[in-house]
């Protein structure tokens, strides 16, 4: 389906985002390097992952009908801007393949151990791929029904938690013992950027929302409401097994989840399996339409099914090629957001900003 | 070269993927603050063009 067509109402825009912003998030202990403050960290990274949703938004408010990649194209011409949105595909593919592998691993280690990686994860391509074919818009009709699911999920988990006695909020104390440094050096690169500077590829379909004023609040909204989520996620995975278990522990969400022993209710891993999944789901998906869209746009590419098809087995072929291990996978994890994940997701729009505004002051000189 | 050293031992291990993402990517940056610094320039030329005229 071509993206002429396609129209995202505000609502189905807010969800996406949303379960795009919880995606993966639940696998890792965010900001855990700050210990007990680890709940801290993310409402600090909440606040400057705000301040970047306005320069996204502003970007966006300057050229409501096209898309983050046309917008460089307008910006820096043709000569500098296919360049640069051609390194946005290939960026974007690093998130979208350590998505897709992530969940792999997971499905190996907690559900599948003899079954193959690669099996798994053509699964999941396909999957995703009979979605998107549909267009993004079925992708956000379908989180209509998905993230009521997760987010009653999500506050089960913690009434369960705190009903089994087993949370103990001395974990939490004392509050920044050693000061709010080590709090802002989590915070910034790491927790801004991944997951709250992520959303910037949503900007590859905030054009095709009819109600194109409600997109800062919408993004702002689910930053926030996101974050809030994240941060009492780990304030219960801290609570319950402590700082230092939280960090060494492979996905706390499923560990807390194990100590769960209320009456008849227990065992009830299944429950954070659905909501990784669905979160990790909806994350890949987004990305690899993203990267479709950065072709699509750069090279004109009328027949977007296809297109689509090709870059979902590309990006399978990268998800099981480019990482040897999961070892490998989390030692990558701070380096990337550390330095490239920052230049992209923060410097170069932040820098597109500027040359925009002086741009336009130029042009107001020279009409004047 | 320092630069290299430094790049050499940042990058050891990581791959062809991720070490070509930092380094294009850092390359942009430099590209993108050139083209501000002209427009920069731009600007004021503009600015003295107009004080001129008047």
């Amino acid at each position: 389906m071509g993206a002429e067509n396609t129209t995202i109402s505000i609502q189905e825009l807010f969800m996406l985002m949303f379960l795009f912003e919880i995606g993966s998030t639940t696998l890792f202990a965010l900001g855990i390097d700050a210990k007990q403050d680890a709940w801290l960290v993310i409402l600090v990274a909440l606040i400057i992952g705000l301040a970047f949703i306005w320069v996204y938004t502003e970007l966006q408010r300057k050229f409501p009908e096209q898309n983050y990649i046309e917008i460089i194209i307008s910006i820096l011409g043709r000569g500098f801007g296919i360049p640069l949105a051609l390194l946005y595909a290939v960026y974007w593919l690093w998130p979208a393949a350590r998505n897709l592998r992530e969940f792999g691993e997971l499905i190996t280690i907690v559900a599948l151990p003899e079954e193959s990686l690669a099996a798994i994860l053509f699964l999941f391509i396909l999957l995703s791929l009979y979605v998107l074919l549909s267009g993004i818009e079925v992708l956000g009709r379908t989180s209509l029904i998905t993230l009521p699911i997760i987010l009653i999920f999500m506050l089960s988990i913690f009434i369960l938690i705190y009903l089994s006695g087993v949370a103990d909020f001395n974990n939490i104390r004392p509050i920044m013992a050693n000061g709010i440094k080590p709090v802002l050096k989590t915070a910034y690169p790491n927790v801004a950027i991944f997951p709250f500077g992520e959303i910037l590829i949503c900007s590859m379909f905030w054009c095709y929302t009819e109600e194109e004023k409600l997109i800062r609040k919408t993004a702002m909204l689910v930053i926030i409401l996101s974050g809030l989520l994240l941060s009492f996620t780990l304030f219960f995975d801290v609570s319950v097994l402590g700082d230092y278990y939280t960090s060494v522990t492979r996905i706390p969400l499923l560990r807390i989840i194990r100590v769960v022993d209320v009456g008849i209710l227990t065992n009830i891993d299944i429950i954070g399996i659905v909501i990784i999944f669905l979160g990790g789901f909806y994350k890949m998906s987004i990305f690899l339409y993203g990267v479709a869209r950065v072709v699509a746009t750069v090279f004109n590419v009328k027949n977007y099914s296809r297109l689509l098809t090709i870059t979902g087995f590309f990006l399978l072929w990268v998800a099981i090629v480019f990482e040897p291990s999961y070892v490998f996978h989390r030692w990558m994890t701070p380096f990337d957001t550390n330095y490239f994940y920052i230049t992209f997701l923060h410097i170069i729009p932040l820098l597109l900003l500027f040359i925009n505004w002086i741009k336009e002051r130029i042009n107001i000189l020279s009409e004047g | 070269m320092f630069i290299i050293q430094y790049l050499e031992q940042l990058l050891e291990g990581r791959g062809f993927f991720a070490s070509f993402l930092v380094i294009s990517g850092w390359i942009y940056v430099f590209i993108l603050i050139g083209i501000l610094i002209f427009y920069i320039f731009l600007y004021f030329t503009q600015v003295i063009l107009n004080i001129i005229k008047r």
